[in-house]
């Protein structure tokens, strides 16, 4: 039951602190918690659909679908934390205000919810369908004793809903002056984590090869397969040992999303030529 | 925005497109029958990218994982999946079927 348990809580680490997050930076924004449900649901329906057609995606590209499929869903999350942080550098000082006084809404925020709702599905989606998988593997083995298995699966699912509620909470106990400048960060690093993971996809897919030497190896101090680790890999992408491009990715990312923001904040119009 | 988002798009999925092809056949046949791998140990060149056919005996699906050789792959019961196998260094690297990650354990010798 434990072993269950730490599997399916591991797995579902990355979803949990994602939806919590969004909970927190949406908060103000009327009709947030259909986006995030929608996402949510959309993410565990998708889990499903991957889950069922593992062997055809796996053989799909020359037997690296499942990098690429992984890889292009991180990307598309990236793009869309990138979006909403510009956006929010935009909006943020007026949803801070509104915030304050309670029942205003915003207007104009529904645009980012889609956008973090493609977030929050992705993140369900990704790790979703190996949950969905070995939920089924339980049911189909039945050398093990499937309830107590799957007790731990509901625990650890039940855990991971526990996780989300708990960053949430966290985050909205800062005070709405300073919540946007935090979440923005978090976003930020969240990004820049996540493109550095799609990164390391097309690496094992061999698309992509270049600057691929070990930038540092901190298996010793850290383990990524830890639970610690598997939280700091979410929010700010550790990673026990990623190459040179890896970091390279991370670096980029981080600081496109800083600059576009800065850009946004500082009321200049965004420049359409990219 | 909408318009750099689709450039971005359009840029990955041609990424994806000109996937290159893998003109090598799978060198190295790992077989998971229960929790065991056969063989369990995988002698590996160091520095060159070697293709391992993983097959899934099981009726149940199976995570390979190997943290160090950044493996990490679905394989569905009685399936196949391949996985590119890149030790930088000699040394021995664990890879685990992820869902019964304590007993079912391979090692891929690089040397």
């Amino acid at each position: 039951m434990l072993a269950a348990l730490i599997i399916v809580f591991r797995e579902i680490i990355e979803a949990g602190l994602v939806v919590g997050i969004v909970a927190a930076v949406t908060r103000g924004i009327p009709g947030r918690t259909q986006w995030i449900a929608t996402g949510v649901l959309a993410g565990v329906l998708g889990s499903c659909v991957v889950a069922v057609f593992t062997g055809t995606i796996a053989a799909a590209f020359s037997g690296s679908g499942q990098e690429l499929l992984n890889a292009t869903i991180l990307f598309l999350a990236v793009g869309m934390l990138a979006w909403h942080n510009i956006w929010m550098a935009e909006h943020g000082r007026e949803l801070a205000d509104q915030l304050r006084s309670v029942g205003k809404s915003v207007a104009g925020g529904s645009r980012s919810l889609v956008a973090l709702a493609v977030v929050v599905g992705a993140a369900v989606l990704r790790e979703g369908s190996e949950i969905v998988l070995f939920l089924y593997g339980i049911l189909v083995s039945g050398n093990e004793a499937p309830a107590s298995l799957l007790t731990g699966s509901v625990l650890g699912l039940s855990l991971g809903a526990v996780l989300s509620y708990l960053t949430f909470r966290g985050l909205v106990r800062i005070p709405p002056k300073h919540v946007f400048a935090v979440t923005g960060v978090m976003i930020t690093l969240l990004a820049a984590g996540m493109a550095a993971q799609g990164v390391g996809f097309l690496e094992s897919a061999n698309v992509v090869s270049w600057l691929d030497a070990t930038a540092w190896d901190t298996s010793g101090i850290l383990s990524e397969s830890s639970i610690l680790g598997r939280v700091l890999h979410t929010l700010v992408g550790y990673m026990e040992t990623p190459t040179e491009l890896q970091v390279a990715a991370y670096l980029a990312t981080a600081l496109v999303i800083t600059g576009l923001s800065r850009n946004a904040r500082s009321g200049r119009v965004l420049a359409p030529s990219m | 925005m909408y318009g750099m988002l689709q450039a971005l798009s359009v840029a990955f999925i041609g990424t994806f497109l000109t996937a290159p092809a893998y003109a090598e056949t799978p060198q190295i046949e790992v077989t998971l029958k229960g929790t065991s791998f056969s063989p369990s140990e995988i002698k590996v060149p160091v520095g060159q990218t070697v293709v391992v056919k993983f097959k899934n005996v099981n009726p149940a699906p199976a995570e390979i994982e190997s943290k160090p050789l950044k493996i990490e792959k679905v394989v569905p019961g009685g399936g196949e999946i391949i996985a590119n196998v890149k030790a930088k260094s000699a040394g021995r690297f664990l890879f685990v079927d992820e869902y019964h990650e304590d007993v079912a354990k391979g090692y891929f010798v690089a040397e």
